[in-house]
């Protein structure tokens, strides 16, 4: 070994810095791909969110009254007076927090209703999605995050401490008929979004009695979901709602994608710099490397004529390579990891491992044509000049 | 396989060597090299006497008529097998010394080292100072290859070429770009290696005072033996 680093630091001894370039535009190239794709990643998710619950038929709307504790009564009421095809999905509800911690976060759960879970219809990996079980009294049914697999089995029941504002509310039975891998939600309080929520139970509610305590009541407005299954325009439907009192309305997966739209403009530029990169990168990897050879031509017959061993050579540049072109990119995934620690973003593991499995293939690629090459430096007068 | 104390080192039997179908560059050429010979091969240029060399030296491949080295078919040896006789059996002295000007002389001569399975890391210092007091550089292992006068850079080509202790080593035209004291040197050190170190030399040369130090005298015209003298 100790025979192939003397070879391989004479082969280098003129072009370190340019190898030392190459290996830190693989770096880069390396963390623009996972900002990338984690994103595209990210928007996947939230588009598939979106399309799943049917948001673009979805708004939400400030409703006003004088008690919000008679809201259930006052929305039965509207509900009555709305036109076929439009209906009242639910109030808007705050998170609730749970006496329990996951990975220094705090487990939280998210109350949905007849119509939520109907309307929402998240996606389950393991288990069963609500409405398939009947339901046993003061036992509600609850699908919880993968990440919580340890702590909560599917099957079995458990007692929650559900808190408000950190103090006790009451304790509930849960008990546990599916999980997610992917844990996008729809939390429509405060401001509505798509968020990842890995430490978040989902609880249907079944008899609607838990949600009210967390029912976004500010100054007498509770914002609540409506659902525009009829032909009207967005228009004459807001229109419609505005004569039945309701104010603020605007479309969910408007208001969602207006909100993310920061990040479609980050994906066209991070898309923008890799198309720029990458061709540039390897036709600047091409050109280094063909230039490379034709100025080592007359070495390389020299180190044949000294009787280099093909495998010996081979090998030599098999370790050149993975040292300049395939280690900065693990290293690259052990800063992306750390990055992804610290911002707590999801380290997506088929990302990394298609980058590093690119990133071999290029150096098996270049090791091939090295090889291949060598062997075909002919005796040529002009080495001698 | 090999034997050092072979009495054919090379033997060739109508090696008939062509660039393309109007290029003959060696026709039916038939000779045999013995150990401890020192070979003269003249000729003028475009004799054949470089591809002769090379194809002796294992440089080129494609050639018809057999080659016989140590004994054993030349063609039936594969890749790693050339790679090893090139390192360890033949030593190569090319035109114009052959060896990378930004390098130092240490570095040139530990190349062949560094190819060389049986050579430990640890022994190339003393090799390569073992080889360099031979050829009468002790203190050049340092110097930049292009600080060198010519005379000194083939003295370290030399260096290289006997490094690993071969059988044959092949100099084509190994004083061509030195004057004559300088090539008076070099054929003192080559008569010294030879008688000394037994090594088997087979020098191409168009100098008549170089051929006329070497036991043999083998010469090219057209590709073709056309005289071999004592």
């Amino acid at each position: 070994m100790s025979k192939i680093i003397d070879f391989i630091k004479t082969y280098i001894r003129i072009s370190k810095k340019k190898y030392l370039y190459h290996s830190i535009q693989f770096l880069i190239i390396g963390l623009i791909f996972h900002l990338v794709f984690y994103n595209l990643w990210e928007m996947k998710y939230m588009k598939q969110t979106l399309e799943s619950a049917e948001a673009s038929n979805l708004y939400v709307a400030d409703f006003s009254l004088d008690d919000p504790a008679n809201l259930d009564m006052k929305l039965e009421k509207m509900q009555k007076e709305l036109p076929s095809g439009v209906n009242i999905i639910a109030p808007v509800k705050k998170s609730a927090f749970t006496d329990q911690r996951h990975d220094n976060t705090q487990v939280t759960v998210h109350f949905l209703s007849q119509n939520e879970i109907e309307q929402y219809n998240y996606s389950v990996s393991n288990g069963d999605y609500f409405g398939n079980e009947p339901y046993r009294e003061h036992i509600y049914p609850a699908i919880i995050p993968e990440q919580l697999s340890n702590k909560y089995k599917i099957g079995e029941i458990y007692d929650i401490t559900i808190n408000k504002s950190f103090k006790p509310l009451q304790s509930i039975q849960v008990k546990i008929i599916g999980s997610r891998k992917d844990n996008y939600i729809l939390e429509l309080f405060n401001s509505p979004n798509i968020y990842k929520r890995d430490s978040t139970l989902l609880i249907y509610d079944v008899t609607g009695e838990l949600s009210r305590s967390f029912y976004e009541a500010d100054d007498n407005r509770v914002p609540i979901v409506i659902k525009n299954d009829t032909s009207y325009s967005e228009s004459s439907f807001i229109s419609l709602l505005e004569d039945d009192g309701l104010d603020n309305i605007s479309n969910l997966e408007t208001e969602i994608l207006r909100k993310n739209g920061l990040t479609y403009n980050d994906i066209y530029l991070y898309i923008t710099l890799l198309i720029v990169f990458i061709p540039l990168i390897i036709v600047s990897l091409a050109s280094f490397l063909y230039l490379e050879f034709q100025n080592k031509k007359r070495e390389l017959y020299i180190y044949r004529t000294c009787g280099i061993d093909p495998y010996f050579y081979s090998l030599s540049m098999f370790i050149l390579n993975v040292t300049f072109f395939a280690f900065p990119i693990l290293l690259q995934e052990l800063l992306w990891f750390l990055i992804c620690l610290m911002v707590d973003i999801k380290f997506i593991w088929p990302h990394s491992l298609a980058l590093i499995g690119i990133s071999i293939f290029t150096v098996v690629l270049i090791t091939v044509f090295q090889s291949y090459f060598i062997s075909k430096v002919k005796y040529d007068e002009k080495f001698l000049d | 396989m090999m034997n050092r104390k072979h009495d054919d080192i090379v033997v060739l039997d109508n090696l008939t060597k062509s660039y393309s179908a109007h290029e003959l560059a060696l026709h039916d050429v038939t000779l045999s090299i013995q150990t401890g010979e020192m070979v003269a091969i003249t000729g003028p240029s475009g004799s054949g006497k470089s591809t002769l060399l090379n194809i002796i030296g294992g440089n080129i491949k494609n050639y018809a008529g057999l080659y016989r080295f140590l004994g054993k078919d030349f063609q039936s040896f594969n890749k790693k097998e050339i790679a090893r006789i090139k390192n360890k059996h033949i030593g190569y002295v090319m035109q114009n010394f052959g060896l990378i000007e930004d390098m130092s002389v240490y570095h040139n001569l530990k190349l062949p080292l560094l190819f060389n399975q049986d050579i430990r890391i640890d022994q190339i210092g003393k090799l390569v100072a073992a080889t360099l007091d031979k050829v009468n550089m002790p203190n050049y292992a340092h110097k930049k290859v292009r600080q060198l006068s010519g005379g000194e850079k083939q003295r370290v080509a030399i260096a290289r070429a006997i490094i690993n202790n071969p059988d044959l080593v092949i100099a084509d035209e190994p004083t061509g770009a030195l004057d004559s004291k300088t090539t008076l040197t070099i054929m003192e050190l080559f008569k010294k290696l030879n008688t000394e170190n037994e090594v088997t030399f087979l020098i191409a040369t168009h100098n008549r005072e170089v051929a006329d130090r070497c036991d043999r005298i083998i010469v090219l015209k057209d590709g073709t033996i056309i005289e071999e003298a004592e």
